[in-house]
Parts: C-alpha cells; structure tokens; sequence
C-alpha cells in the first residue's frame, strides 16, 4: 500500500495547513509561468512538540507549528532561492526572488531544474510521542536519577517533530514527503558550586521506546564519577569513543564529502573515491529510507528527487560522493545525474544526512575490558575543522572522561583538547573494534568505537 | 610592531574556532601567516593554529596597533543555552601582539 505523507498529520489540526500549503504553492507557480521563469517551490509545515525540565521538574511543555515557503526561480542560467513564514506575503516573496535572479551572474553550466522521477511511497512515519507519555518518561527518568544520587539535578528536553514538505517545479516535480522523530536528554549535575560533576545523555528514536532510567542512571552516575578527576598529560593515547563522541566525528565525515569540495580540492575526499580511507570494520551507510535506523528520513531530497538507500563507505572504502541537481550540471554534465541529496530550501548544496555506521561485534564493556591503558571518552564538544583538506579537527572532551587500565576504568580525569584528524583516528590498522549497539543521533546512528591512538594537545579547564 | 617584532609570525583571518564551555581552553586555526625574522617578513605559512588559556593568553599581550588599524569585526550572531538562543554579535580590534603563544599546524 502506497503511504500518503499527509495522511501521518492529524486531518483537524493540519487540514488548513495544508490547504494553505496547496494554495501557496499554486499561487506562486500561477505567478512564475505569467512572467516565464522556472520555478520550484516547496512548501513545509514543521510542528515541534517540546517538554523541558530544569531542576529536576518540567518548566515548558509547548508545541510550535509553523508553515514556511522556499522558492527558487531560474530564467537564462540565472537563479535565486528565497525563504519566508509570511505566508500571506507570497507576492512580496516572488519580487524578492526576481530582483535577487535579475542581480545573479549567470552560470554557463546551469541546466535549470532537475526532471522528475517517480519513487516508491514508503511508510516513514514514527510513534508519535504524547506530551502524556513525555511527562511520564520524565517522571520515571528523574525517580531513576534520584535513585543514584538523592542530591542530582536533572535538565533536558524530551520532544516529538514532525515535519511535511511538498515541492512542485515548473519542470513537472510534485513529490511529498514527510518524517516523525522524538528527542530524549537528559543532563544531570551533583557536588558542590565550586566543584560539580556533570553527566548528559541524548538519543533519537522513531519506534522503539528508549530505556529513559538508565539514561539518566547514566547521566547521574557519569555526575558523581567526575566530582573527583585526576589530571592527565597531554599526548597521544589508547581511546574508547563512546557513541556520543564517535557521532561528532561522522558529522565532519558526512559534511566533509560535499560535492564542490570533492572536485575543487578543498575536501579531504578529493580524488579520493574509490580509496582505502578507512579501516576495513568501518561500513557507513546513507539510508534515508530506513526509518528503524536512521532519523533524517524522506522519501525525497529537497529537489523533489527520490532518494535511495547507500552504500557511503563500504568496509573503509569511498563509494558515493552526494550531488544536487546543480552540481552535477556543474562537474558531472548531467543535471539529472544528482542522487537524492538534495538539502532544498533553508540547507542548499548536497550531503549524506542519514549516515548509519555499521556495528561490529563487542558490547561497550568487552571493549572497555579490551582498554590496555588509555581513555573512555562519552563525547566531545565544540570540534571545528582545523585543516579540512586532510580532516584535522580540534574539540573538547565533555561529560565524562575516564582513564581505563588493563580493562578497568579507574576513575575519572579532567578534560582534554584534541586535535586529530579522523582520516588518521579511522585509517586502517588504528581501528580495534567497533561496538555492537547502535545509538541513533540527528544526523548519523553510530557505535562505539576502540582505537589505537587518539591525539590530545592539551588540558582543558573544565570539569 | 612588525619592525620590533625579533622573532614570530602574523596570523591573520581565523577559520575555525573552539573554546570550552568556561571559555578558558581554546584553539582557534587561520586562514594564513607569515614568518617574521629580525623585524621583516621572510616567509609564507598555510593555516598556522594557535591555541591557549584565556585569562593567559591576554595578559601576554605587549602591543596593540594604533586606531588607523581598527576593524569592526564578529560573527553577525552566536548562539547559547539550553533551549538556544540567538542575539547579533560584533566587535572590533586591532592587530595585536601576544607573547609566548603555543602555535602549530596539524601534521597528518
């Protein structure tokens, strides 16, 4: 049975939703075929459903419904693309649109906007979480933190998203799609003012309830184990990337094969398709069409193109590189040749955003048992590319640290800078194993994964 | 400052930040340098890093360049907190030179 996006939205709360979506989008394609320009418009309704708590009780619970609009016209390989809420501004929007075409050079390579393509409707859709059942997993989340520590304090959010786009092009492209996703974090914070231990845990999930107590048993036990820390030089050390961290790492890794960068040199994947870049225990996959995986689902890309189930890196070797319909006109020939990656809209350009690394065979604590000496490290925090072209990175550790000795952690050590580049932390023969649990993220679902060594420049001064 | 500089560099456009959420350890990378020797230039660098303590590494500084070298610079906005929020930043500078700064540039 073919699934119809809009049918996943409740028809009395979003009939006029998408009545205006319909309309709007009618509006303005009437208005671009009047003065001769192609066009492709896609109109979006978003709605985030939010519960935040903060000592250890719910503050907010509210829901937030907007209704956007992106227009994009192109006329004689000159194009522009613009964004508004105003949804009873469209006429203003189109001027806007014009005067910004009228005011962009050309591109010979341009050949307008892709051709459709017919796709197979899959049902994408995911348990829609109730601001009951919030509350409920808040309770039994804070009752499990306090079990650990009578004195934590918990913070977070816990939230259900639903998003609808439907895109229309002058070309013939009327594609929809739509996905559901729900949000769990929790942070937790003990000890005294001047000396605090500090935990968090997040997740992503679609179907499958998450086990929110023994996040925030987590949470709260990572808080107590880090109001005492022991200070480690810095150097290059043994390290167990937990899921938290290893998820940082693959975002840079999804961001970093973009299609300009690839062919203009500035990418660390440049020339590189077809390459051993990665250890042979590190298979990722783009999988947009595979809700019980991934949490950046569509049925298509922002072009209205289908997207497709991939193979990104397979056993450590690069195999697709992402293109949108302009950037395959670009460096390819073909605008048609663009693969479903389509960011559209507010993103532009062309990336992996459903990445799913593979799991291997070890729980997290056969690796931590594998850790001869080195580092457990939950996450990282504010990385930055230092030197993109070879995938340097520096960041921080954040939320637990822990020095593990012949196969037993130790206590917990006080954070570290690193600055590292991920084709060096994942190239073949640094890689030891990969965790068997996937934990599913924004934009990757990923494991935990024990390397070799791990660059750490210096001593942070936090927590 | 150039000519009274014996031995160091010019760092110029950053390109990527990250500091800790005390705002204490930080390593910021460039877009560009030069080698400075005996008060001249004498050399190219490609995406030269430095990285320091905050409260350090601005009580190292011995020389800020005169008001014809101001520029308004900043990020047109930035973002903190839990739920986010967002305000339009900017600030201006001059060239300045700090002492003793852990420089470097990530070898693969």
């Amino acid at each position: 049975m073919t699934w119809i996006p809009r049918n996943s939205f409740d028809p009395n709360e979003f009939g006029e939703s998408f009545s205006k979506i319909d309309a709007g989008i009618q509006h303005l394609m009437k208005l671009a075929e009047q003065k001769g320009y192609d066009a492709q418009i896609t109109g979006i309704i978003e709605l985030q459903e939010v519960t935040r708590f903060a000592v250890s009780q719910t503050t907010q619970h509210h829901d937030l419904s907007t209704i956007s609009f992106s227009l994009l016209l192109h006329k004689n390989k000159q194009r522009a693309s613009v964004q508004t809420t105003l949804i009873e501004e469209l006429d203003a929007l189109f001027d806007k649109a014009e005067n910004s075409l009228q005011n962009s050079p050309p591109n010979d390579f341009d050949q307008g906007l892709p051709a459709p393509k017919p796709y197979n409707s899959i049902d994408l859709s995911s348990r829609h979480w109730t601001v009951e059942a919030r509350a409920d997993a808040l309770i039994a989340a804070v009752n499990a933190a306090e079990e650990v520590d009578p004195n934590v304090i918990t913070a977070g959010t816990l939230s259900s998203s639903s998003f609808y786009s439907r895109i229309v092009s002058t070309e013939g492209v009327d594609s929809e799609t739509a996905s559901m996703s729900n949000y769990f974090k929790i942070n937790a914070i003990t000890g005294p003012v001047d000396a605090r231990g500090y935990g968090q845990e997040e997740t992503f999930w679609k179907n499958k309830l998450p086990n929110f107590e023994s996040y925030a048993r987590e949470a709260t036990q990572t808080a107590k184990d880090t109001l005492t820390l022991k200070t480690l030089e810095p150097g290059e050390y043994e390290v167990l990337l937990g899921p938290r961290a290893v998820t940082d790492l693959v975002n840079f890794i999804q961001f970093g094969t973009d299609p300009t960068g690839f062919h203009e040199g500035t990418s660390y994947a440049a020339d590189r398709l077809g390459d051993q870049i990665f250890d042979p225990q590190i298979t990722i996959e783009d999988l947009p069409r595979n809700p019980e995986k991934a949490n950046f689902c569509r049925l298509v890309d922002g072009e209205g193109i289908p997207t497709e189930n991939r193979t990104f890196f397979d056993k450590g070797v690069l195999t697709f590189i992402p293109y949108d319909s302009f950037t395959a006109a670009k460096y390819l020939g073909d605008k048609n040749l663009a693969t479903g990656n389509a960011g559209g809209g507010f993103f532009g350009g062309a990336f992996v955003g459903a990445a799913v690394m593979n799991p291997g065979s070890k729980s997290l604590q056969q690796q931590i048992q594998d850790v001869d000496d080195g580092l457990y490290v939950k996450s990282f925090w504010y990385n930055r590319f230092t030197d993109r072209r070879n995938g340097g990175l520096t960041g921080l550790t954040r939320n637990g640290l822990y020095h593990v000795k012949n196969g037993e952690i130790t206590g917990a050590v006080r954070n570290l800078r690193y600055t590292e580049s991920f084709l060096r932390a994942f190239e073949p023969e640094n890689v030891i194993s990969v965790g068997n649990e996937l934990r599913m993220y924004m934009v990757n679902t990923v494991p935990s994964v024990h390397l070799k060594r791990y660059r750490f420049s210096s001593v942070a001064h936090t927590m | 400052m150039i000519e009274e500089t014996k031995d160091g560099y010019i760092f110029d456009t950053n390109v990527s930040w990250s500091i800790d959420d005390l705002r204490l350890s930080f390593q910021f990378g460039t877009e560009i340098g030069w080698r400075i020797e005996n008060g001249e230039i004498t050399g190219l660098i490609k995406k030269p890093s430095y990285t320091g303590i905050t409260p350090q590494f601005w009580n190292s500084a011995d020389a800020v360049a005169n008001e014809k070298y101001f520029e308004m610079y900043g990020t047109p906005n930035c973002g903190k907190g839990e739920p986010g929020q967002v305000m339009y930043t900017g600030h201006g500078a001059s060239p300045t030179r700090f002492r003793n700064v852990r420089i470097g540039v990530v070898q693969k």
